[in-house]
């Protein structure tokens, strides 16, 4: 018996290849060639033809996985999994929250930004993806690791967790390192010196104070930490958009009075 | 005490073969545009008695040997699928390890072949088809391979069962219509030129 | 367990249909206002063709000219489409929720980056490039990859919904047993699908051959609006819009108590889905093809076939039986009704401006067809919304005020339509720069007139827009709780209690 799925696309198919033959005829196709995809004779206009054509393909490739599935009808996976119908499984379980959408979206999004604007960009987009590509697979894999929510949460905390957590702080610090001394090398010898040491007395007396104050809510300081790192990072951006100052070579530009590699910076 | 777990739920059967049989679907038509429109300034542009190509510009060894590569992948394809229909692991794993392996052959074939063909991408509409149409395949063959690489990372979790074959069908089908695209590139633009 | 995320944490992670039927739709709206207000201000330019008024040059209006469909298409209808299905797709086929819910946020949160990077690159000089290539390349490319990343959204939450439909269905439900909209989503995703990597396709050879060096042919500024265009106007809008009919049939079957037979419309549908498939309709590669357009005009013609039947079997029974009438049904099926007769006219207008003699391909006939069509989709959205709304935000609605905003809008498409429409005949252009000669017309009073009339649609239009905008955030806020099944309705996503957990 056909299905309705197929008769859906299969119908589709007859449309589209009947769209494609009139449109070969009209368009100076020869006798045989919109009946024979252009292997004898021609087909006509090429880009209408040619689309309909697959489009008859993508519907045929459709129609046939429908009847092939039987629509893919309850009833059809119940004699699958060979259990009553009533039995059949959900197509999908309670899968929660995920930030995996959203992160695999930033990376795709990071990657078509870098193709216009850098290939840095384009790579840490791809670096994002692969990355959230891997966590994704994992948190799939875990939720149909048993048939216990708890236990499969435990298993791929137990599995990721010594893998992101060296990994994340590996990267933090080196966005951290790289910002703070874009900055340094931004500013003028006499301002690095001072932000250095205005910037460090700030972080003591920050630490000091929430020491002092174990009261303190958890979202406080996660809060202020948030707000510091995106203030040094965002400052790091501007500083490496502006250069570095001007290092002038000790005894000229290219050494001429000596082989000294010592610079002198203003 | 070693304690007793409870199997994981059964998957409903098809779900993920279906999405991906809609998503290959809008793979193919993504093609099916490119080549038409290869096939329509290229029929102009021999019908005003100019080039296409030019002459000895397209090799047909590095095509050919793409295809074979390809060819050999779907009986790798199909073999894992059949494997873990089987439960035989070891076979599964094999299987589509040297599936993707293809893949990565096929991928630096085609690029040592771009760094060898002389032929700027500004050269003309053909050489910019050229690279348009074979670029988003190996695009595409990239997806596949790493689509590949999860899987195996599933694999390696246990989840290599024919309770989990869904997860097999559904790459291969989206890598048999990854060999199917080839065989219009290597026909109509390797053979054909 | 217990649930300690934050509000941002839940908000951007849920993968819960119903939450993300609620982004699709508000960011739709945000962009319907982006569309609107570039639709307002082409009209307005127009009003004085003997010199440029709020534009300086050519190239300025053409930039806001394609924002208004590209946004109209990609930004607004078909998200607002997407935004339907995905809440109330899984109701009505039995499962608690989308078979790919990851996939669904994803798709989200890519098309909502690309939407905005679309809206940045038009504002940066740049969208789909201009006449005299004066848009800045960068952003040109910037809009591309915007439009790149649209689509990968809309395909990928297409592909979710429809495998819900075809692979989630509860036990007993067959494809041909599901309700009317499920399937016309059902019909849509699959033409969705098959015509959205087109525009990909068409997209990546533009953007491959703008960048670094001089372009080939296909990247040149100048032509990158005519490669895309064919997605943005006859036949191909139809396909847009198609979920329309499926959301008409069940409001109208609900409102005079009298189903449609699922076998006919289904059969319609997809009638109606196949004709409007227009990715083949590509002029720009319109090369040594002679009888090309007639072959095209015939094709498009046929997409009337299946609309006038399926505006005789929802209209002309219904309208004789008036008596079983449900007037508390008023709102969804005003709505509804006065949807379905602006796509009838759309269609309409699309048939005769393909018509050869007639000369009207070109002209303002064009616009008025594009608005019909996709001003037909809108106001099926707010008849939809009238209808599941208590399904799609869990509040009481507020029938009224939904009317009133529906019914400006009809309005103003109506009204724009019109003028549009008459003036085509003229010989006014579809796209008309800023001057005289470039709108194609001798700028006469009467010209003027409908241009002005068309303008007050414009502004119709938007005031509908913003007030739609009013009224889904007035409900969002509001405090009085859905009362279930306002309608007696008899689909299943009435029946089938929430079982998907809030994320």
């Amino acid at each position: 018996m056909l299905t309705t799925g197929f008769k859906l696309w299969f119908g589709l198919l007859v449309a589209a290849f009947t769209a494609a033959v009139f449109v070969g005829y009209t368009t100076g196709g020869t006798e045989t060639g919109p009946l024979t995809l252009g292997w004898k004779g021609a087909v006509g206009n090429h880009i209408a033809y040619g689309i309909l054509m697959m489009a008859a393909t993508t519907s045929g490739l459709l129609a046939i996985l429908s009847q092939s599935f039987r629509d893919a009808d309850a009833e059809a996976a119940a004699e699958i999994l060979e259990v009553d119908i009533d039995e059949v499984p959900e197509a999908q379980i309670f899968t929660g929250s995920s930030p995996w959408p959203l992160f695999t979206a930033l990376g795709v999004v990071t990657m078509a930004v870098g193709l216009v604007a850098h290939p840095f960009v384009f790579g840490t987009g791809l670096i994002i993806l692969l990355v959230t590509a891997i966590e994704w697979t994992m948190t799939n894999w875990s939720e149909r690791a048993t048939g216990d929510p708890e236990k499969n949460h435990e298993l791929k905390e137990g599995l990721l967790r010594p893998i992101e957590i060296p990994v994340l702080g590996l990267v933090g610090m080196g966005v951290l390192v790289v910002a703070v001394s874009r900055i340094l090398l931004a500013a003028s010898v006499l301002g690095a010196v001072w932000i250095a040491t205005v910037v460090g007395t700030i972080i003591f007396l920050t630490a000091y104070f929430i020491s002092k104050r174990p009261s303190i809510p958890r979202g406080v300081v996660q809060g202020i930490l948030a707000v510091g790192v995106l203030a040094v990072i965002v400052s790091g951006i501007f500083a490496a958009i502006n250069g570095e100052r001007d290092f002038h070579h000790v005894g000229g530009e290219h050494g001429e009075h000596g082989d000294s590699d010592m610079e002198e910076d203003h | 005490m070693a304690t007793i777990l409870p199997p994981a739920p059964l998957n409903r059967p098809r779900t993920l073969m279906v999405g991906t049989a809609f998503i290959t679907s809008a793979a193919l038509m993504f093609f099916g545009c490119l080549f038409s429109i290869y096939f329509s300034i290229r029929s102009d542009t021999l019908a005003w008695g100019m080039e296409w190509f030019p002459e000895n510009a397209i090799e047909l060894v590095p095509g050919g040997m793409n295809m074979a590569t390809l060819s050999i992948s779907v009986a790798t394809m199909g073999w894992a699928a059949y494997a873990v229909k089987n439960d035989d692991r070891i076979h599964a794993y094999l299987a589509l390890i040297l599936t993707a392996v293809m893949g990565i052959a096929m991928i630096n074939q085609t690029v040592f072949y771009y760094m060898d063909i002389g032929l700027p991408i500004d050269h003309s509409e053909a050489a910019l088809l050229l690279y348009v149409i074979t670029g988003a395949h190996l695009v595409m063959v990239g997806i596949g391979v790493i689509w590949l690489g999860l899987l195996l990372l599933r694999a390696f979790g246990g989840q290599d069962t024919s309770r989990h074959r869904d997860l097999v069908s559904a790459a291969s089908i989206y890598w048999y219509s990854t060999v199917f695209i080839y065989i219009f590139i290597w026909l109509f633009i390797y053979i054909g030129k | 367990m217990k649930n300690e995320s934050t509000v941002v944490e839940r908000i951007v992670t849920t993968t819960e249909s119903v939450t993300l039927s609620r982004y699709w739709m508000v960011s739709a709206l945000i962009g319907l206002l982006f569309s609107s207000v570039a639709g307002l201000l082409v009209s307005l330019e127009r009003i004085d063709l003997s010199s440029a008024s709020i534009f300086s040059t050519a190239d300025d209006v053409f930039q806001f000219w394609t924002a208004h469909r590209v946004a109209l298409v990609l930004i607004a209808v078909l998200p607002l489409m997407i935004g339907l299905a995905t809440a109330i797709v899984p109701r009505q086929v039995g499962s608690s929720r989308l078979v790919f819910p990851r996939m669904s946020a994803f798709s989200f949160w890519v098309w909502l980056f690309g939407a905005l990077i679309i809206i940045i690159g038009f504002l940066a000089n740049g969208g789909v490039g201009t006449p005299d290539a004066t848009s800045e390349t960068q952003s040109v490319a910037l809009t591309l990859v915007g439009v790149l990343l649209t689509i990968i959204g809309i395909c990928g939450a297409s592909t979710s919904v429809l495998t819900t439909i075809v692979a989630g269905r509860a036990p007993g439900i067959s494809l041909l047993n599901i309700p009317a909209f499920s399937w016309s989503v059902l019909v849509a995703g699959t033409m969705w699908l098959a015509t959205l990597p087109v525009l990909v396709a068409n997209t990546v050879l533009v953007y491959v051959d703008m960048r670094g060096r001089a372009p080939v042919n296909f990247g040149s500024e100048a032509v990158v609006w005519e490669q895309l265009s064919w997605a943005f106007t006859h036949p191909q809008i139809y396909l847009w819009v198609l979920p329309l009919l499926g959301i008409v049939a069940e409001i109208i079957s609900a409102a005079f108590k009298n189903k449609i037979s699922n076998p006919f419309l289904f059969t319609a549908i997809g009638l109606t889905g196949a004709a409007g498939f227009g990715a083949y309709a590509q002029t720009y590669f319109d090369i040594g093809t002679p009888v090309f357009e007639e072959a095209f005009s015939i094709i498009q013609a046929f997409i009337a076939i299946p609309a006038v039947l399926l505006v005789v079997a929802f209209i002309s029974p219904k309208i004789k039986d008036l008596k079983g009438f449900d007037k508390q049904t008023t709102t969804p099926a005003v709505l509804a009704t006065l949807s379905i007769v602006l796509l009838l006219h759309g269609v309409v207008v699309g048939a005769v401006h393909v018509i050869g003699p007639l000369e009207l391909s070109t002209r303002s006939t064009v616009s008025a067809q594009i608005v019909l069509t996709l001003g037909a989709g809108v106001l099926a959205c707010m008849a939809a919304f009238s209808w599941w709304g208590e399904l799609l935000i869990g509040k009481s609605i507020s029938q009224r005020k939904i009317l009133i905003s529906g019914l400006t809008f009809h309005f103003g498409v109506g009204i724009f339509a019109v003028a549009d429409f008459l003036v085509g005949f003229t010989g006014q252009n579809d796209f008309t720069g800023v001057s005289e000669f470039a709108a194609g017309t001798d700028g006469s009073s009467w010209v003027e007139t409908l241009n002005i009339i068309s303008f007050i649609g414009s502004l119709l239009i938007l005031l509908g827009v913003i007030a739609a905008i009013a009224t889904t955030v007035q409900h969002v806020l509001s405090k009085t709780p859905a009362t279930g099944n306002p309608w007696g309705a008899d689909t299943l996503e009435w029946k089938s209690k929430e079982k998907e957990e809030v994320a």
